[in-house]
């Protein structure tokens, strides 16, 4: 004699209980669909594509040579001299965006949190976010004609206001300059985003906490450096995971030096776009290698970040 | 996701000690507003620029602020570069049917997703959600294979399916977290009175997420209007080609003739009104919209 079925559900009984519940509530599915097929039709298949292209010979305007090469996309990508100098470009961006933006919205922050005057705080913080909702494609073309050696306003306050002697020069046509310009119009397109976030996680420590600090004697410094910046760890975290994508900037300077001077802003995600709409014949299944290998580095990174601040938490 | 805390109250009264109140007062105030003056100077020499009449323009140095003010390079965009007119309206169709096809998308699967039970939910969406974290740009080869196999490239519907698409993910999570946050009573209550699913979504359920939706519908709108890449990419006439690729098509330069700095600035600064009327109307939203995660730039 056996216990009737107390135990586990069955494989079987999974099943039918699945189905079950979705005829019952067919109705989710129609609630889905649309968004569902948008999704399927044009992020999955292209992202399956992507991968597929990736191990041919796919050259767009050469159709008739789409031939299986297997692994040759990556291992020539390996060896491209090129793909290493355009990464060196895109890391020295990040090295140095990263840090003077995160920085440079952490010191706003802080000082805007301390304004006492409540539409004072509004109206300063609506002035610092401005940049961010102005249309970007338009933006890149203004700070094109602002870097201009003539026209331009950033040499005109240089020379002329301030009386500094500096030496003529196209701000985005030397290649000295031309990515640290970069960088400078960054700073300024994005801070605002930053600076909400740092203002976000200021709000959420508790005026006690500080308070009671104060009253034990610590000083701003020490405030600064045991409360508020261990706190705003999580901020930290989501400004991390978003800057990340900086290592695949392509934009900016696809509009604005188009990899130039001397390719001294040919960012890795530039090349791979060139590889894939410029360069001869449109090689597309070696671009879709590079822009994988870009997805994988950026995601590990991001993975690897979450796990280092998020474990440091737990301590 | 990270949590992003829900609340947001704009502190004050926080200074040090009141001895050194007064100066660090005056300091604090002095670098926010030269912060507000690398702001703005951008904007507002682009506008002192475009109001400017051409004459002023051939001086080196060129004058910082305008001697006269005048509105006739405005008028000469209008009359005299119908060009600009095709893009602005191509813009405007590409942006307008994107936001609305995020908006009605999003809503339809977000309310599915946090309060409707069917089997493969969770892992139907956490696949939406983690292609979020994709660079827009890895799947650009295909995409524009896959456009122009549906002969698709240069028109409209080529650029604002790949838009939407692309900005499902994000908004999914934002309009989710919307109907999870409605109190469950209110729906029981709907179901008592024998209210069909289809009703209770339109009737009880969306006005309750509206605000929402606006919150979704300009944080599509800012990336979209200012979109280059899938632009610059899938377009390549006057047919579809937005803004912000069809104004470098329209750049100053010595050999345009006519078509000079500030008609070129004046171009630019009628691409920023739509963006500037939003954000002084919406304001209040923005605010709102980055406390619910909406940071996609």
């Amino acid at each position: 004699m056996t216990i009737p079925s107390l135990a586990r559900p069955t494989l079987g009984d999974r099943i039918h209980e699945n189905w079950r519940l979705a005829r019952q509530n067919k109705i989710a599915y129609l609630f889905i669909l649309p968004l569902l097929v948008y999704f399927i039709v044009f992020v999955l298949y292209p992202l399956a594509r992507t991968i597929g292209l990736s191990f041919y010979r796919y050259e767009f305007l050469r159709p008739d040579r789409v031939k299986f090469i297997g692994l040759d996309n990556y291992i020539r990508l390996a060896q491209d001299s090129q793909m290493w100098d355009s990464a060196v470009v895109a890391i020295t961006f990040t090295l140095w965006y990263v840090p003077i933006s995160t920085l440079l919205a952490l010191v706003v922050a802080l000082v805007l949190d301390r304004v006492a005057q409540k539409y004072l705080a509004t109206i300063y913080r609506a002035i610092f976010y401005f940049p961010v909702v102005l249309p970007a494609a338009i933006i890149f073309i203004v700070w094109q004609w602002i870097f201009d050696p003539t026209w331009g306003v950033m040499n005109h306050l240089l020379i002329d206001v301030l009386r500094i002697p500096w030496p003529w020069q196209g701000w985005l046509s030397d290649p000295n300059t031309a990515l640290g310009s970069l960088v400078f119009m960054s700073v300024w397109r994005l801070m605002g985003v930053t600076m909400m976030l740092f203002l976000v996680g200021l709000a959420n420590i508790s005026i006690e906490l500080i308070e009671a600090a104060r009253i034990d004697g610590a000083s701003e410094w020490q405030l600064l450096r045991h409360i508020t910046l261990p706190l705003l760890r999580p901020t930290f975290l989501v400004i991390l995971v978003l800057r990340l994508q900086t290592l695949g900037l392509t934009v900016e300077p696809l509009v604005m030096t188009q990899g130039g001077p001397v390719r001294s802003t040919m960012t890795y995600g530039l090349q791979a776009y060139y590889i894939a709409f410029r360069d001869k014949n449109w090689d597309q299944g070696y671009a879709a290698a590079w822009f994988l290998v870009l997805g994988i580095v950026s995601s590990l990174l991001a993975f690897l970040g979450w796990k280092f601040l998020r474990g440091r938490e737990a301590e | 996701m990270v949590a992003i805390p829900q609340t947001y109250r704009p502190r004050s009264g926080l200074a040090p000690d009141r001895s050194r109140r007064y100066l660090s007062g005056t300091l604090k105030h002095a670098f926010l507003i030269g912060l507000a003056l690398y702001a703005l100077t951008p904007f507002l020499w682009l506008a002192g620029i475009a109001l400017r009449p051409v004459s002023e323009t051939y001086t080196t140095p060129m004058p910082l602020l305008p001697r006269t003010l005048t509105f006739e390079n405005f008028d000469y965009v209008w009359r005299r570069v119908p060009d600009l007119i095709l893009i602005y309206r191509n813009s405007i169709v590409i942006t307008g049917v994107t936001v609305v096809s995020v908006i009605i998308l999003t809503s339809l699967a977000g309310y599915a997703f946090a309060r409707l039970k069917f089997p493969g939910r969770n892992i139907i969406f956490w696949t939406v959600l983690v292609t979020m974290f994709m660079p827009q740009t890895l799947n650009i080869p295909a995409l524009y294979q896959l456009i122009s196999g549906l002969n698709l490239l240069d028109t409209w519907p080529g650029l604002f399916l790949p838009y939407t698409a692309y900005f499902l993910p994000l908004n999914l999570f934002l309009m989710r977290s919307a109907f999870e946050s409605i109190p469950k009573d209110l729906e029981d209550a709907a179901i008592i009175d024998g209210c069909s699913n289809w009703r209770l979504f339109w009737q009880v359920m969306m006005p309750l997420a509206a605000s929402s939706t606006v919150t979704v519908g300009i944080f599509t709108f800012v990336p979209v209007w200012g979109e280059f890449l899938f632009a610059f990419t899938f377009t390549s006439t006057l047919e579809a080609m937005p803004l912000g690729v069809g104004i470098k098509l329209l750049q100053p330069g010595p050999a345009s003739g006519e078509w000079t700095f500030p008609v070129g600035a004046s171009a630019a600064l009628l691409a920023f009104i739509p963006a500037i009327i939003i954000y002084i109307g919406f304001q209040r939203w923005f605010t709102k919209g980055l406390l619910e995660g909406a940071l996609k730039f």
